[in-house]
């Protein structure tokens, strides 16, 4: 005992020193508590598993471990702020994108859907996986239609043009397809457009956006089945429709044509839906005239499901075919009703027979016609001449 | 601390046998005689020990307990265990153990003037708050420097010097003794019975 610390008066001292001393302790009983002691120690051991605690926080023990580090290392810090931040971008990135999912195309985050969806078709390296994301696509503009409209509120334009797109890339894709794998994916996709027809058949029609993208739907429809029956010609139809950029067009031409064209000149093909890439094509040359098709005032050259009553040999028209009986090698649309030898039609139309053949030249340049061409283009656009 | 104690530690925490004894051995026994001075009871005494180092092997069960000073953190819980213990059972006079060694060469009445003195201060030793008491228990019964108690209360060495100021102020007043007061004999209880 340090004296510096205790002092002390002598009273105080005095009764401090009676408690002091004290009887040695009973052996028996520190021997007793001793056994005790160690029993406990040994039943209280550490167990194989962590304990409670530790286990129960074991993860915070875990980072600040991982954090706590003796030596201060920058380029740790550095990695620590890397991740932190693309953590933070990637996650809220992607929590909009999930956000944006369900939002209609008046609400603002419809931008980031269609973008991920084009992200998404971009970076999809086979076309089976293209096909089915552009149809699911087009499902889900069919339903943003169909909700805005149970809403009352009119589907804005682009959501239809998205929708055609989104139904020709599916044209486009299925018809890329090998010749034996064609059959399958166009009849999924002739059953998911139908579903789709039903769907919009069933909303209520606000405005004319719905009734446009009914008919888009059904021209596509019409594509496909035609796709289905002649697959081959169909393939080629798309080719070339592609080769000119006309695919936004290409389900129309093919629905069935307007009719006879009584103005329309002798040996013009008959695939004419609109001004056509050449202008120019003189009479006689087959399939792609772009004529406006059964527009009264057509002036020669032009294409359209006119009434070539006269093609010349080696024309070509690509029209629907609509006279049942028109002979091999005669090409152009149905009103073709003296077709010569050699000329070619290639519509999808009533008679496909027209354009199953090789030997009529159905519709590519081997009979003159540079692009595919239907009747129904010219009635459908500019004449409204739809079937 | 020294690096033994600080070894000793670790191995207790791994529930090491025989660092587990060894702590029982060396501190054990201090503990005893530091709850037998406030008790005055050998049994309560044990049972205080033996609470004391079943707290200690629980808090080392559950990943805690002391970091560095093994002795001050024993003394700590015992002198709590102490309290509380007094918070439930109001102090009572207390009787005579047959335990006690009582020195051949000491006479009866010395033996009961002595056992009373202990009980009085006891007595007032318990009136004081729990620091005061153990600051005075520590420093003038058990003979420990200031920063050792310091360490067990966790507070600094001022702070422990405050305490035992007042501490010792309200003992010469529960005791009835002047600051400069010399020994007096009817201050002292036994004086009665052996004058």
């Amino acid at each position: 005992m340090k004296q510096s610390d205790h002092t002390l008066d002598s009273p105080l001292e005095d009764w401090f020193a009676v408690l002091r001393p004290i009887p040695s302790r009973n052996p028996q009983a520190a021997a007793r508590g001793k056994e005790n002691f160690m029993t406990q120690a040994r039943s209280l051991a550490i167990p194989v598993s962590k304990t409670d605690d530790v286990r129960h926080i074991g993860w915070i023990v875990s980072i600040q471990q991982l954090i706590r580090n003796k030596e201060y290392s920058p380029m740790y810090v550095t990695l620590t702020t890397i991740a932190l931040v693309l953590s933070l971008l990637l996650g809220g990135t992607g929590a909009t994108v999930y956000a944006a999912q369900d939002s209609l195309p008046n609400q603002p985050l419809y931008g980031v859907k269609t973008f991920s969806e084009d992200l998404a078709t971009s970076l999809s390296l086979r076309n089976h996986q293209r096909l089915q994301l552009e149809l699911d696509y087009a499902g889900r503009r069919v339903a943003e239609m169909t909700s805005l409209a149970l809403r009352g509120v009119n589907p804005p334009e682009p959501v239809l043009v998205r929708l055609e797109m989104h139904l020709d890339r599916v044209i486009e894709l299925a018809a890329i397809a090998g010749e034996g794998d064609m059959i399958k994916p166009l009849l999924q996709v002739r059953a998911r457009l139908e579903q789709q027809i039903r769907v919009l058949d069933e909303a209520p029609q606000v405005g004319s956006v719905m009734i446009r993208a009914m008919e888009a739907i059904q021209t596509r429809l019409h594509w496909v089945e035609f796709g289905l029956s002649e697959p081959n010609a169909f393939r080629e139809q798309v080719q070339v429709r592609n080769q000119f950029q006309l695919l936004p067009e290409i389900g129309e031409a093919y629905s069935p044509g307007p009719g006879p064209n009584p103005d329309q000149e002798p040996g013009e093909g008959g695939f004419s839906p609109k001004p056509g890439p050449n202008p120019d094509q003189e009479p006689g040359e087959g399939g792609f005239s772009p004529g406006p098709g059964p527009n009264p005032d057509q002036e020669p050259d032009e294409g359209g499901p006119g009434p070539n009553s006269d093609p010349e040999p080696g024309e070509c028209g690509s029209g629907p075919c609509p006279n049942p009986d028109q002979e091999p090698g005669e090409g152009g649309p149905g009103p073709n009703s003296d077709p010569e030898p050699g000329e070619s039609g290639t519509g999808p139309g009533p008679n496909p027979d027209c354009c199953s053949d090789p030997e009529t030249g159905s519709n590519n340049g081997d009979n003159g016609s540079n692009s595919p061409q239907e009747p129904g283009d010219g009635s459908s656009k500019s004449n409204g001449g739809k079937p | 601390m020294d690096k033994n104690q600080e070894e000793l530690l670790r191995r207790a925490r791994k529930f090491d046998q025989q660092a587990l004894a060894e702590i029982y051995d060396s501190y054990s026994t201090g503990l005893y005689g530091y709850a037998l001075r406030l008790f005055g009871d050998t049994n309560l005494a044990e049972e205080c020990v033996a609470e004391t180092f079943a707290r200690f092997l629980k808090v080392l069960h559950a990943g805690k307990g002391p970091k560095d000073y093994l002795k001050a953190y024993l003394y700590r819980i015992a002198h709590n265990w102490i309290t509380d213990y007094y918070r439930r059972h109001p102090p009572e006079s207390l009787p005579l153990e047959e335990e006690f060694n009582i020195p051949d060469e000491m006479r009866l009445e010395e033996l009961v003037a002595n056992r009373i003195q202990q009980d009085q201060l006891r007595e007032a030793l318990f009136r004081l708050t729990p620091d005061q008491r153990q600051v005075i228990m520590l420093v003038f019964i058990e003979g420990w420097r200031k920063a050792e108690v310091a360490a067990v209360l966790g507070k600094p060495v001022s702070a422990i010097k405050s305490l035992q100021y007042r501490a010792l102020n309200s003992l010469r007043r529960i005791l009835g003794i002047t600051k400069n007061e010399v020994k007096h004999e009817a201050i002292r209880p036994y004086a009665r019975f052996t004058s």
